[in-house]
């Protein structure tokens, strides 16, 4: 008889859970978790873009030129046609001025030339600080003409 | 003695129907339990309304000039966001991913599901929203209205818009805060799905919901 409460114990002990332990703190975020975060929809968790909206960034002459043009394009954003390898692209890309640091850009950009222009030297903080500045009170979504950029 | 062993038999019998009888209320339990939880391993992925609520049938212009009702979409799974074609990133990446899941859907489902995009700005207009809609997706629905029918929907909707305050001297340099939520109206028009901002990424989940609203499950998923 004095088994039985134990065991109906022992049940009801077996179908709980542990407790889960409180998650680490995942710290800053990464180029690459911001990147999956925010630009996938367009450029792709492969950078393959999307046809007729958003070009590759395999290959892109923006990852082959300066870096400020890149910074610029993801400070002020972008919009309009551009052409590549002969093909049109029409779309709009956000401007993230507002929403992330200087070290978060340049981790973004770093990261897009580790994936695909991997002998590029890497951006510093500094760069983004200075090309922020450089572009405060520009308005935003330049077209590629606005912005010179090469095709 | 023979009494002490009767009534140690008789505890023993006791303690036995009292385990069988907490068995037989503790296994049929636990397996609607575990059965429940099993269904909740594909359940909705943005927030769920299970009471029929009817979405406000706004009327509203779209990007060629005409009106557009709620009504006139009925029959048809919808996904709706307030922005405006000046937000420097929330409205584009909200509506990069609303775009990512059209992409993803079946093109007969991509038939009954419309996008709209209604703007809060009265700055926009169908001439800037026809420029702005299609480098997203040239199907999208861009609408605008007056202030007025604008502020009504807003609210209908439960969605928050408030003029910023202007960047310089120019006026008409400012922003608009407004709240990120994207709604999926089904197809007999009750808003069924709210997501937040943050959920927006995962398309594929939201592609899903998208397929359970019109009754056409995705390939391989369960009920």
């Amino acid at each position: 008889m004095r088994r039985v409460p134990l065991l109906l114990l022992a049940c009801l002990l077996l179908s709980c859970r542990p407790m889960p332990e409180p998650a680490p703190d995942p710290g800053p975020l990464t180029g690459r978790q911001i990147y999956m975060a925010r630009c996938i929809a367009c450029h792709q968790v492969d950078g393959r873009g999307i046809p007729s909206i958003c070009p590759p960034l395999l290959n892109s002459p923006q990852l082959s030129g300066p870096p400020e043009d890149l910074i610029r394009i993801l400070l002020l954003g972008m919009k309009g046609r551009i052409v590549r390898d002969g093909t049109t692209f029409n779309g709009l890309m956000p401007a993230w001025r507002f929403d992330l640091s200087d070290g978060q850009l340049a981790d973004v950009i770093n990261d897009l030339y580790a994936r695909w222009k991997p002998e590029t030297p890497a951006v510093t903080e500094q760069t983004v600080r200075m090309i922020r500045e450089e572009t405060a009170g520009q308005k935003l979504f330049p077209t590629a003409k606005e912005l010179r950029l090469s095709e | 003695m023979a009494r002490t062993r009767q009534s140690d038999a008789r505890s023993r019998r006791i303690g036995l129907i009292l385990f069988a009888a907490c068995m037989v209320v503790a296994v049929p339990t636990l397996i609607v339990l575990f059965s429940i939880a099993g269904k909740s391993s594909s359940p909705w992925f943005g927030q769920y309304d299970p009471d029929t609520h009817h979405a406000y049938n706004f009327s509203l212009t779209d990007q060629d000039g005409k009106t557009v009702r709620l009504v006139d979409l009925r029959g048809d799974a919808v996904l709706l966001a307030f922005g405006f074609t000046r937000c420097p990133n929330i409205c584009p990446t909200t509506l990069g991913n609303l775009a990512a899941v059209y992409r993803k859907l079946p093109p007969a489902a991509q038939e009954r599901t419309k996008v709209v995009f209604i703007s809060v700005d009265e700055r926009d207009t169908p001439a800037s929203m026809k420029e702005y809609v299609p480098f997203f997706n040239d199907r999208f629905i861009g609408l605008t209205g007056a202030p007025a029918d604008i502020g009504t929907t807003a609210r209908a909707y439960g969605a928050f818009f408030r003029k910023a305050d202007a960047v310089g001297s120019d006026k008409d340099d400012y922003m608009i805060d407004h709240s990120t939520y994207a709604h999926l109206i089904d197809p007999e028009g009750n808003l069924r799905v709210l997501y937040r901002f943050e959920q927006l990424p995962e398309t594929e989940k939201i592609t899903d919901d998208v397929l359970r609203v019109l009754g056409t499950q995705a390939p391989g998923k369960q009920p």
